[in-house]
């Protein structure tokens, strides 16, 4: 993947309707930079088939579970 | 350090309750004790953004007055008790460590304060934080850094950096603090207390200034796994104030603590666990495996074939649920943020909301493997950081081969797994590097199962006295 720079944190203001002065830029890249290529690296392993079939769960509603399990 | 107790404020929680129910101290001699000790401490680790000498002195001559007339409220009854900023009180600003809400007086109380309220607590202060709970340090731009009282060079950890400070330093008998990505666990670890994240639905968040709506938690910080378990016992259960609660019965936790750990299982995932981290701390994690072997656990092998990628999922979350939170003031108020909050918030507004989702789809294969192996043991035990506290203002550790990492990633690596799985976990102290900084062990249990947790940190609190050290302030 291509470094992402100024310009580019630039463009993804105008989607997010936000905008940054030219001095915040170079932090929002340098962050981009390092946390992006984990995220897409995990993004390609959740597209995966083997997991087409999980959904996003927050809270734990399996009945045994609300039972209590362990007490 | 020091390990026997010369003043009031010295005593653990449930130490200063027993007197208290045999009204051999007064709820007032204990909340005069504390703030002396506040007035003390303070000056050097800068643990509370606000402290309330007038309203806790008020609260300690009515619950005085209470016991004295036959009314005796139960464990917490007159013990004085911090706050973590983000948590609302009423009638007493509540700023979250920010700027943005220098003045915000909440009309009504957290869920969890005022079940603490209604069971007794005193309230002495609203303690410091890292700004909106968005970071690993308790630098905080607007009311200074929270210094550990181990060593005030040094950092206090986050967010409830200042929980876990006011904790070590007796300034308080037990904390709120809450927890995202670590944030009970962490300043517990490096500040030398005890403090359990609650599985998700467990304690309402109800009345908390969110960081992120799918992760917070809210759980207590204390000097022993008892004095947790007390607390904890009074702030668990269900709000419907709090559309995540869960309706799950509450056990007795306390009547748990003292069964021990023969026959517990202890998972371990040797490969993640115990890899990449100061060797200290891998010292200290190790050796409290030993010991608790010694009293008959027995240690498992497990393998998580997925988790190595979750400190990226937790990254990804723990941005973009923020930048939700915070996306008005972002716009409006721009400048009242520190600079490293705005930057993150900024950044959460620029990753993709398919990086999101893949993120929380992640979250539940995580879950699934961890269930699968819970079908082997009942807890894990991990470290709960890969390294002792850094000097305070430091971006960046050194964990090993002298590579710079940064920090929030680094210090998320073994936090991140209770945090994006829900399972509750708990940092106990077990030990200290050859400066003497504390080091923390996480236990992590099933689902509900906070009671195994508390039982087996008790255990280990039974085998070891590192818990009953105490810095020199």
């Amino acid at each position: 993947m291509s470094e992402i720079t100024t310009e580019d944190v630039e463009r993804f203001e105008k989607l997010a309707g936000l905008t940054l002065s030219a001095d915040r830029r170079q932090g929002v890249a340098d962050i981009l930079n390092a946390w992006i290529p984990a995220a897409n690296e995990l993004s390609e392993k959740m597209a995966g088939r083997q997991h087409r079939a999980l959904t996003p769960a927050f809270r734990f509603s399996d009945p045994n579970i609300e039972e209590g399990v362990g007490q | 350090m020091t390990t026997a107790a010369h003043g009031l404020h010295q005593l653990s929680l449930l130490e200063a309750a027993d007197k208290v129910a045999r009204k051999q101290i007064s709820p007032v001699e204990l909340t005069d004790a504390v703030l002396k000790q506040i007035e003390h401490a303070e000056p050097k680790i800068n643990a509370f953004i606000t402290v309330l000498d007038d309203q806790a002195r008020a609260a300690a001559k009515a619950h005085e007055a209470m016991i004295r007339a036959g009314y005796y409220l139960g464990p917490l009854h007159g013990i004085p008790i911090a706050l973590k900023d983000n948590v609302y009180t009423r009638g007493v600003r509540s700023t979250a460590g920010s700027k943005v809400l220098a003045d915000f007086v909440p009309e009504g109380d957290a869920t969890v304060v005022a079940r603490l309220r209604a069971a007794g607590a005193v309230f002495v202060g609203k303690t410091n934080m890292h700004e909106f709970a968005w970071g690993g340090t308790t630098d905080n731009p607007h009311y200074g850094p929270t210094r550990n009282p181990w060593n005030p060079e040094r950092f206090p950890a986050g967010s409830s950096g200042g929980s876990g400070a006011a904790v070590a330093a007796r300034e308080c008998f037990g904390a709120i603090g809450t927890d995202t990505g670590g944030s009970i666990r962490l300043p517990s670890a490096v500040n030398g207390v005890t403090g359990i994240r609650p599985t998700l639905g467990r304690v309402s968040n109800h009345n908390i200034v969110p960081l992120a709506w799918s992760m917070d938690t809210a759980g207590p910080m204390a000097r022993t796994v008892a004095d947790c378990a007390t607390m904890f016992q009074v702030i668990a259960g269900h709000d419907p104030n709090d559309e995540a609660s869960a309706r799950v019965p509450v056990p007795d936790y306390l009547s748990h603590l003292e069964r021990g750990v023969k026959g517990i299982r202890i998972g371990i995932v040797p490969d993640y666990f115990f890899s990449h981290l100061q060797p200290p701390v891998h010292d200290a994690v190790r050796s409290a495996l030993k010991a608790l072997e010694g009293a008959q656990a027995r240690v498992v092998e497990a393998e998580i074939a997925n988790i190595h990628g979750n400190i990226s999922a937790q990254l990804t979350i723990e941005s973009a649920e923020p930048s939700t939170y915070h996306q008005e003031w972002l716009r409006s108020r721009p400048q009242d943020y520190g600079a490293d909050v705005r930057t993150l918030l900024e950044v959460g507004e620029m990753l993709l909301a398919t990086h999101y989702l893949q993120a929380q789809r992640y979250r539940t294969l995580l879950r699934h493997e961890f269930m699968e192996a819970f079908q082997q043991v009942d807890v894990f035990i991990c470290p709960t950081l890969p390294f002792v506290a850094t000097p305070v203002g430091a971006m960046k550790v050194v964990i090993e081969d002298g590579q710079e990492e940064d920090m929030l990633s680094a210090i998320m690596q073994y936090t991140g797994v209770p945090s994006l799985t829900g399972f509750p976990s708990m940092s106990v102290p077990c030990g200290f590097s050859p400066d003497g900084l504390p080091i923390g062990m996480q236990i992590i249990g099933k689902p509900f199962d906070e009671s195994t947790i508390f039982r087996v940190g008790h255990a280990y609190q039974q085998l070891t006295d590192w818990h009953s050290r105490e810095p020199v302030m």
